[in-house]
C-alpha cells in the first residue's frame, strides 16, 4: 500500500508539474503570438462561445464603473422605429464582404433602407425619416447602431433637417469633438457637433456623438453662404475598391448640397483639385498661384497644423469635405475625421494626394508647422485644449458607463478615455521634440582652378533630413570681402535646383551684421527667407506610408564673384556658417561639415582621356603606333602635361624638354626614355625657376630610361598624388641606365616606389636634399653610380641614398659630399652593401629603425661619422649594421649607436 | 485489487507520455520563435533570476571542458587600472542603450605589463554595440604614452573574441596576406585586469600612422573612418555613411594638401553611385584610383567568408597620397554560412564594379584557383587558430559564455570555413561562366 500511494503520490506530482508547464507554455504562446493570428488563423476564433465568453466575462464588471458626475446633463432623445421597419433595415444590412477588393464589411447603397419614425425631445415630437449611417459595419452591425435622421417638411428640429447619431467610440469618444473645438477656433467652419443619449423604442439611453448633417441649413446657421456646392468623399462606389479615389477621377466626388447660380450642376471645381493633386504637380509652373485663386493658404495650413496636433493621418481621400464659397469665389476646407492618435514622425505624408502636395510646398508646410509650433508653446492655448479635453470626458464617461447597448465593457471605455487623455498631452509633447529637429549635413566646395576663374568661388551643399526647415542664416565672410561684398561684387546665389550655377540662380539679399566674429571676420546674414530656406523632401515609405527612412534633401548655394579679385586663403576655409531651424528659430544641427578642395582632382580626368584628345590637347605631342605618343625636338612645355593611361610616351633622342616654373609632366603610361651618349634627351627649367616633376604614376607596364640628363626640377602635388622626387617612378617599374640628375630642389632628385630597383651607371650632382630615394623596393640592384655635391653647396642637406624598406643590393658606387647620410638605411630595410666608397658626407652609412643593412668591403673616408645605427621613429625596433672588410680613412667618428658590428 | 497496479501503470504511462509530449511541443515552440520575442514580449525576459540559473546550471559545466593544447603560448599582458577610475568607468556606461555614446568613452589611467616591462597606459572600453562593454568581461581600447611605445604601437584595442567571431577575423587576416591586402595587425592575447583570472581577447592594432607606417604604407595620409553610431537622431545605429560625405570622419588626416578636404570620399561616391558601371570610362577610373586586382581579392574575401558583413559601415581605406589611389583595408569581414552567391556584394562600390562581368569573371577565377590550390591551407590554419585559443578560451572564467556555447561556436565556424569553400567549390564549378547583373 505505501509503495502505491509513493507511486501515485509521483504521479500526481507529475501531472501537477505538466499542468504548471503546460500553463506556463500557453501563457507563452499567447504572450509571443499577436492577438489577430490567434484569432484568426488558429482555432481560438472558431471556438463557438470562447471569445463571446471573454467578451462576457469583461462586461460582467461593468457594474464597477461610474464615472464622473457629468458638469450638465446630456440632451436625450427619444426615437421610435417600427419594429418592422427596424427589422426591415437589419435584413437590408450586408454580411458579406461587397467584393473581394474590400477590407471591410460595407454600407453600399442598395443598404441605405430608409424607414419612418418619430423623434421626441423636449418634449415635442417630429417625423423623421432613419436609416443606419457609416460606412464601416462597426457603425450597424452591432446592437447599438449609428443613426442618420432626416426631418420631414418644414419642422425642423433646432433648425437641423438632417443629423447623424454616431457611436462615440467611432470617433474617439472625445477626439472628434475635441478636434472641432480646435477648429473652431482657428476659424474653420464645423458641423455642430454634441454628445447626447437616445433611447430606441423605449429602451436604455445610448450615448451619442450627434452632428448636424452637411448641408444648405448647417452652412447657413454658421453664417455661409448655403446655395453652394457642398463635396464630400465616401467609399463603396466601384467593385474594385473600398474607398473612392477621387484624385484618380472627378467622377467619384460626391455633394451634400448643389449651388443654385451656376447653369449647371457641374464638378470643375473639384476636377480643379484633381489637377492639382498629381504626383509632382507642386513642381509645375504657376501651381501656387492657381492654390492661392481657389484657398486661403492659411486654412490649408491650419488644417494640416490641425492634424498633426492629433496625430492624424486619417484624412485620407474617404474624409475629405469641401463647400465651394461661391461669394468669395474660394474652396473652404471642412475638418472632418480628424481622430486623435499618438503621435507619428511630422516626415510622413499628410494623408491624401492634395495636401501631399500642398505641402511639398516649403513655405506653406514650414507655416503649418510654425502654426503648431506656436500653439503648442502657447500655454494658455494648450491648457485650454486640456481643459476642453477634460471637460469632454466628465460630460460622457458616467452616459458611457450606463449605456448598456454599446458593443464595449466599461473597462474598455474606460482604458480608451484615458489613451485618448494621453494622447493629446502627448502629442503637444511630441510636436514639441519633433519641431526643434531640423539635421542638417553640409559639403562645402572651393572651387576648382577652372570654376573659380569664371567667378564662382565656393559651393556649399546643405543637405537636410527633417523635421523642420532651416534657414541658411549667416557666414563669415573673409575679412577682405567686407567692401565686395557690400557692393555686390561677391554675391551669395541659391540654386534653382538644377545644381549647376546659372543664370536661374538667385542672389539673396545680404545685409552686414553688427557684430564681427570672433576672429574679427564680417558676418553676413540672409535677408530673404524664401532663399535661405532648406527643407527636407519626402521621405522614403513603405508599402503602408510609414516612414522606413529620413530623407537626405540637398540644397545648393554658391559665393560668386561678379567683378574684382576676391578669392580665398588658406585661413579663409572651411567657411564659419550658420543655420537656424526655421520654424523654432532655434539652431539647427549641424550633425557634419566638411570641406571639399575642387582643386584637387581638377585634372583627373585628363588621366582617362583617349589618345585625340590628348592629342588635340598637347599639339607638341605625335602619335605614334596604336597607342603610342611621341615627343621630339627642342620643346618648352609651359603647363603641367598629363599623359593618360592606355598609351606610351616615346621621347626621341637628342630631344630636349624645357619645363616652366612648377611645370609637372605626369604620366600614366609607361614611358621610353631612350638617348644616346651623343644624343641624350634633356629634361630642364625653360626659366631661372625650378620645374615640378617628371612622374610616371602606376604604369603596370615597364618604362625605359638611358641616356637621358634631368635638371632643376623640384616637387610636385598633383591629382591628390604627392610626388618629392624631380624625377619619380611610382607604382611603375623602370629600367634606368646612364641618367644624370643635377641641381634638384625637392626633397629627392631621384624618387622610385613599390618597384623593384633597376639603376645602374647613373649620377647625381648638387641635390638639393636626398639625391636617390628607394622606398619599398622587395627586390633588386642599385649599381655602378656616383653622387657628388660639391663642396659649399649650402642648399644641399640631404643624403646620398635613402632607402627604407628595400632589401636590395648596393654596389660600386661613389658618394661624395652628402651633408647628411651617403647612405641611410631605414624601416626595416636589409639591404646588401658592396664595394662602396663614402666619402666627405655628415654619416657614411645610418641604420635606422629596424633596418638590418650588411656591409661588405666599403670605404669611409673623411665622414663626420662613418658608421651610425639609431632608432628615429620609435614604432620600429632597434637597426643592426654589420660592416665587414671595410677600410675607414680620415672619419672624425668611427661609429655612433649600439648595435654596429665591424668584422675585418 | 488487481486492477489497481493496471490503473497505476496506465496512469504513469499517460503521464510520461504527456511529459514527452509537452517537452517536445515546448522544444517545438523554443525552436521556431524568435529568441528576441520570447526575451521582449514573454514573461520570460522578466524572469532574470530564472535565466541566471539557467546560466549558471550552463556554466556549471565548464570544468568538463578543457581544450587541446595549444601549438603556442599565448602572449600576456596583465593590466591595472586605477580602481577608482575603473569604477567611473564602469558608471559611465549606458545600462539601457543599445549603443556606447561619446560621453562613456571615458580614460583609465594605469600600466601594462608584458615581457617584464611596464608601460603607462590609458585605457577605455572600445566597441558600438553593448556586447563589447555591459558584462563583466570588455572590450578595451589601450593607449600608450608617445615616449613609451609598445612594440611600437600607440593603441591597440583587445577585442572580446567572439565579437570577431573567434578565429574568423584572424583567419580573414591571414587569408588577405596571402592576398597581398593590407589588414591592421592582431594577434590573440590573454590578459589579467587587476589581477583577474587571464581572459583571452584578440588584440588589434588601432587605426593611425604609425599602424600604416609599420606596414610600409604612408603614414601622413587621409585614413578614413566610418562605422560611426548616431550622428543623426534619424539613425541611431549605424550612420547611413552611403548617404553624405558629410557622414565620414578620418582616424588620420594627410599633412601635404592644404586642407583637411574629403574630396576623395565625394570620388569614392562618384564611383558607387548606383548605374555609375555604365559611365564609359568608369573602368578606367576604377583602374586609376584603385588597384582593381585587390578590389577583386578584397570582394574574394569577402566572399570565402559568407559575403554578408562588409557593407558601407565597415569599409576602410586610406588614400594612398604617393601613389594617388585608394587602398583598401580587410576589417570585419566576420563570417556566415554559404548564401545565395549572385546576392548583392554588400556596398555600392563592390555593386558597381562588379557590375562588370570581365572583373567579376575574374573575382571568380581567381576563387576557383585559390579554393583548388588553397583550401587545405585555409582549414590547416583555421584548425591552428582554434587549437591557439580554444583552451584558453575555456580557462577564461569571466567571458559572457559558456564553455559549451564557446565550443558550439567554435565547431560552427569550423564547419563554415568549410562549407563556404564547398559552396563556392560547387557554384565555381556548376556553370563556368559568371552571370554578370546580380540579382536585385
Amino acid at each position: 500500500m505505501r509503495a502505491l500511494k509513493i507511486t501515485l503520490g509521483v504521479i500526481v506530482a507529475a501531472l501537477a508539474a505538466e499542468m504548471l508547464a503546460s500553463i506556463l507554455l500557453a501563457v507563452l504562446v499567447y504572450q509571443s503570438t499577436p492577438k489577430s493570428t490567434l484569432a484568426r488563423d488558429t482555432f481560438i476564433g472558431r471556438v463557438p462561445g470562447l471569445l463571446a465568453g471573454v467578451r462576457v466575462l469583461d462586461r460582467s464588471l461593468n457594474f464597477m464603473y461610474r464615472g464622473p458626475r457629468a458638469p450638465e446633463a446630456l440632451p436625450s432623445y427619444q426615437l421610435t422605429i417600427d419594429p418592422a421597419d427596424l427589422r426591415k433595415i437589419e435584413e437590408s444590412l450586408p454580411t458579406e464582404l461587397p467584393s473581394p477588393w474590400y477590407g471591410n464589411v460595407f454600407l453600399t447603397e442598395d443598404a441605405k433602407e430608409w424607414v419612418k419614425g418619430t423623434f421626441r425631445a423636449d418634449g415635442e415630437e417630429y417625423n423623421v425619416d432613419v436609416r443606419v449611417r457609416g460606412d464601416i459595419f462597426n457603425h450597424w452591425a452591432y446592437r447599438k447602431k449609428s443613426w442618420r435622421i432626416k426631418f420631414d417638411g418644414d419642422r425642423l428640429f433646432h433648425g437641423i433637417r438632417e443629423m447623424n447619431l454616431i457611436i462615440p467610440e467611432d470617433r474617439g469618444w472625445i477626439a472628434e469633438p475635441l478636434a472641432a473645438f480646435r477648429a473652431k477656433r482657428m476659424g474653420f467652419l464645423q458641423p455642430p457637433m454634441q454628445f447626447v443619449t437616445a433611447s430606441l423604442n423605449g429602451g436604455d439611453p445610448m450615448v451619442y456623438t450627434q452632428i448636424e448633417q452637411f448641408g444648405k441649413e448647417m452652412l447657413e446657421k454658421q453664417s455661409r453662404p448655403g446655395d453652394v456646392n457642398i463635396y464630400g468623399a465616401g467609399g463603396g462606389t466601384s467593385y474594385f475598391q473600398q474607398w473612392d479615389d477621387v484624385f484618380s477621377d472627378t467622377a467619384y466626388w460626391q455633394k451634400y448640397g448643389t449651388a443654385v447660380v451656376p447653369p449647371h450642376d457641374a464638378m470643375e471645381e473639384m476636377e480643379a483639385i484633381r489637377v492639382l493633386s498629381r504626383e509632382g504637380a507642386h513642381l509645375e509652373p504657376g501651381y501656387r498661384d492657381r492654390i492661392r485663386s481657389i484657398f486661403d493658404v492659411t486654412m490649408l495650413t491650419n488644417w494640416y497644423a490641425l492634424a498633426l496636433l492629433s496625430g492624424s493621418s486619417h484624412v485620407r481621400d474617404h474624409n475629405i469635405r469641401f463647400f465651394y464659397d461661391v461669394s468669395r469665389g474660394r474652396l473652404e476646407p471642412i475638418p472632418w475625421d480628424i481622430g486623435l492618435y499618438w503621435p507619428r514622425t511630422f516626415l510622413s505624408l499628410p494623408g491624401n494626394p492634395f495636401l501631399n502636395e500642398i505641402f511639398r510646398v516649403p513655405e506653406w508646410k514650414l507655416q503649418a508647422f510654425r502654426t503648431l509650433w506656436k500653439h503648442v508653446n502657447d500655454e494658455a492655448a494648450v491648457e485650454e485644449d486640456l481643459a476642453e479635453a477634460k471637460r469632454l470626458r466628465s460630460e460622457v464617461e458616467r452616459a458611457a458607463y450606463r449605456d448598456s447597448a454599446k458593443l464595449q465593457s466599461n473597462r474598455q471605455v474606460s482604458a480608451e478615455l484615458d489613451e485618448r487623455m494621453k494622447q493629446v498631452q502627448a502629442n503637444v509633447d511630441f510636436a514639441k521634440e519633433e519641431l526643434v529637429r531640423s539635421e542638417i549635413l553640409v559639403n562645402q566646395r572651393l572651387s576648382s582652378t577652372a570654376d573659380a576663374a569664371r567667378g564662382l568661388l565656393y559651393t556649399i551643399d546643405a543637405t537636410t533630413r527633417g523635421v523642420s526647415p532651416a534657414l541658411f542664416a549667416e557666414f563669415s565672410a573673409p575679412a577682405g570681402w567686407k567692401a565686395d561684398m557690400e557692393q555686390g561684387k561677391v554675391q551669395l546665389l541659391r540654386d534653382d535646383g538644377d545644381f549647376v550655377w546659372n543664370d536661374g540662380d538667385q542672389a539673396i539679399p545680404l545685409v552686414l551684421r553688427a557684430v564681427p566674429d570672433k576672429a574679427g571676420r564680417p558676418v553676413f546674414q540672409t535677408k530673404q527667407e524664401t532663399l535661405s530656406l532648406v527643407w527636407a523632401g519626402d521621405a522614403i515609405f513603405d508599402e503602408w506610408e510609414e516612414v522606413v527612412q529620413a530623407p537626405h534633401t540637398r540644397h545648393r548655394f554658391y559665393l560668386i564673384r561678379r567683378s574684382g579679385g576676391a578669392s580665398f586663403s588658406k585661413e579663409d576655409l572651411p567657411l564659419n556658417l550658420e543655420f537656424t531651424n526655421a520654424v523654432t528659430g532655434g539652431k539647427a544641427q549641424v550633425i557634419g561639415d566638411v570641406l571639399m578642395d575642387g582643386r584637387t582632382f581638377e585634372r583627373l580626368g585628363e588621366a582617362v582621356a583617349d589618345r585625340a584628345s590628348f592629342l588635340r590637347r598637347y599639339p607638341l605631342f605625335r602619335s605614334e603606333g596604336d597607342r603610342g605618343v611621341f615627343l621630339q625636338g627642342n620643346v618648352t612645355l609651359s603647363e603641367t602635361v598629363i599623359v593618360p593611361m592606355g598609351l606610351r610616351l616615346r621621347v626621341a633622342p637628342g630631344t630636349t624638354v624645357r619645363f616652366g616654373r612648377d611645370v609637372t609632366l605626369l604620366s600614366y603610361a609607361p614611358v621610353t626614355l631612350l638617348g644616346t651618349e651623343s644624343a641624350p634627351i634633356r629634361f630642364e627649367p625653360a626659366t631661372g625657376d625650378p620645374w615640378g616633376v617628371f612622374l610616371v604614376l602606376n604604369a603596370k607596364e615597364p618604362s625605359d630610361v638611358a641616356w637621358a640628363e634631368f635638371r632643376g626640377g623640384r616637387e610636385a602635388f598633383i591629382n591628390d598624388t604627392y610626388v618629392t622626387g624631380m624625377v619619380a617612378f611610382h607604382g611603375s617599374p623602370v629600367k634606368i641606365r646612364n641618367a644624370t640628375f643635377r641641381d634638384s630642389h625637392g626633397d629627392d632628385a631621384l624618387n622610385i616606389k613599390y618597384i623593384p630597383a633597376d639603376l645602374a651607371h647613373l649620377r647625381f650632382e648638387n641635390a638639393g636634399a636626398d639625391a636617390l630615394d628607394i622606398d619599398m623596393a622587395a627586390t633588386g640592384v642599385l649599381e655602378d653610380s656616383s653622387f657628388f655635391v660639391a663642396p659649399g653647396d649650402t642648399d644641399s642637406n640631404g643624403d646620398g641614398v635613402d632607402l627604407s624598406w628595400s632589401p636590395i643590393t648596393v654596389r660600386r658606387l661613389t658618394i661624395e659630399g652628402s651633408r647628411d647620410k651617403c647612405i641611410s638605411v631605414g624601416e626595416s630595410s636589409k639591404p646588401v652593401i658592396e664595394d662602396v666608397t663614402l666619402r666627405g658626407c655628415y654619416i657614411g652609412i645610418a641604420a635606422k629603425d629596424g633596418s638590418v643593412p650588411t656591409v661588405t668591403r666599403a670605404t669611409f673616408i673623411g665622414n663626420d661619422i662613418a658608421v651610425a645605427a639609431y632608432i628615429k621613429k620609435p614604432i620600429f625596433p632597434q637597426p643592426h649594421i654589420t660592416v665587414r672588410r671595410s677600410t675607414f680613412e680620415g672619419n672624425k667618428v668611427l661609429q655612433s649607436g649600439s648595435l654596429i658590428t665591424i668584422e675585418p | 485489487m488487481r486492477r489497481v497496479p493496471v490503473i497505476v501503470a496506465a496512469l504513469s504511462i499517460l503521464t510520461f507520455g504527456l511529459g514527452v509530449g509537452l517537452i517536445l511541443l515546448t522544444l517545438l515552440f523554443y525552436q521556431s520563435t524568435s529568441k528576441s520575442i520570447l526575451a521582449q514580449q514573454t514573461f520570460i525576459g522578466r524572469m532574470q533570476e530564472a535565466l541566471r540559473f539557467v546560466r549558471l546550471a550552463d556554466r556549471a559545466m565548464n570544468p568538463f571542458y578543457r581544450g587541446p593544447k595549444p601549438p603556442q603560448a599565448l602572449p600576456h599582458y596583465d593590466l591595472a587600472l586605477d580602481h577608482a577610475e575603473l569604477a567611473l568607468v564602469e558608471k559611465s556606461l549606458p545600462q539601457d542603450d543599445v549603443y556606447l555614446s561619446e560621453d562613456a568613452k571615458i580614460w583609465a589611467k594605469g600600466t601594462l605589463a608584458s615581457d617584464g616591462q611596464s608601460f603607462s597606459v590609458k585605457a577605455r572600453v572600445r566597441g558600438d554595440r553593448y556586447n563589447h562593454w555591459r558584462f563583466r568581461k570588455k572590450s578595451w581600447r589601450i593607449s600608450f604614452e608617445d615616449e613609451h611605445l609598445f612594440r611600437g604601437i600607440k593603441e591597440l584595442n583587445l577585442v572580446i573574441p567572439e565579437d570577431r567571431v573567434w578565429f574568423v577575423e584572424p583567419l580573414s587576416a591571414y587569408r588577405a596576406d596571402k592576398f597581398g591586402l593590407f589588414h591592421p595587425p592582431m594577434r590573440f592575447v590573454t590578459v589579467s585586469l587587476n589581477g583577474s583570472a587571464p581572459m583571452l581577447y584578440l588584440e588589434i592594432e588601432h587605426w593611425n600612422k604609425e599602424m600604416l607606417e609599420k606596414q610600409a604604407r604612408p603614414g601622413d595620409v587621409n585614413f578614413y573612418k566610418t562605422g560611426d553610431i548616431g550622428t543623426s537622431s534619424f539613425n541611431p545605429g549605424w550612420d547611413m555613411i552611403e548617404a553624405d560625405t558629410a557622414y565620414w570622419g578620418k582616424f588620420q588626416s594627410a599633412v601635404v594638401p592644404l586642407f583637411d578636404s574629403y574630396e576623395e570620399v565625394d570620388l569614392f561616391f562618384q564611383l558607387s553611385r548606383g548605374g555609375a558601371h555604365g559611365d564609359p570610362d568608369f573602368k578606367k577610373k576604377i583602374d586609376l584610383l584603385f588597384d582593381h586586382e585587390k578590389l577583386v581579392r578584397w570582394y574574394a574575401l569577402s566572399l570565402l567568408a559568407g559575403n554578408l558583413h562588409v557593407g558601407g559601415d565597415n569599409l576602410r581605406f586610406f588614400w594612398d597620397i604617393s601613389r594617388g589611389r585608394f587602398e583598401p583595408i580587410v576589417w570585419d569581414i566576420s563570417s556566415t554560412a554559404p548564401g545565395a552567391f549572385f546576392t548583392l556584394p554588400g556596398n555600392g562600390l563592390w555593386s558597381e564594379v562588379f557590375s562588370i562581368p570581365e572583373w567579376k569573371q575574374e573575382t571568380h577565377d581567381f576563387l576557383q584557383t585559390y579554393i583548388a590550390e588553397e583550401a587545405d591551407d585555409d582549414l590547416k590554419e583555421a584548425g591552428r587558430l582554434r587549437s591557439l585559443i580554444e583552451r584558453a578560451a575555456y580557462r577564461d572564467p569571466l567571458k559572457l559564455q559558456s564553455n559549451r556555447q564557446v565550443r558550439h561556436d567554435l565547431d560552427q565556424r569550423m564547419a563554415e570555413v568549410r562549407a563556404n569553400m564547398d559552396f563556392l567549390r560547387q557554384e565555381l564549378s556548376g556553370s563556368g561562366v559568371a552571370i554578370p547583373v546580380p540579382l536585385q
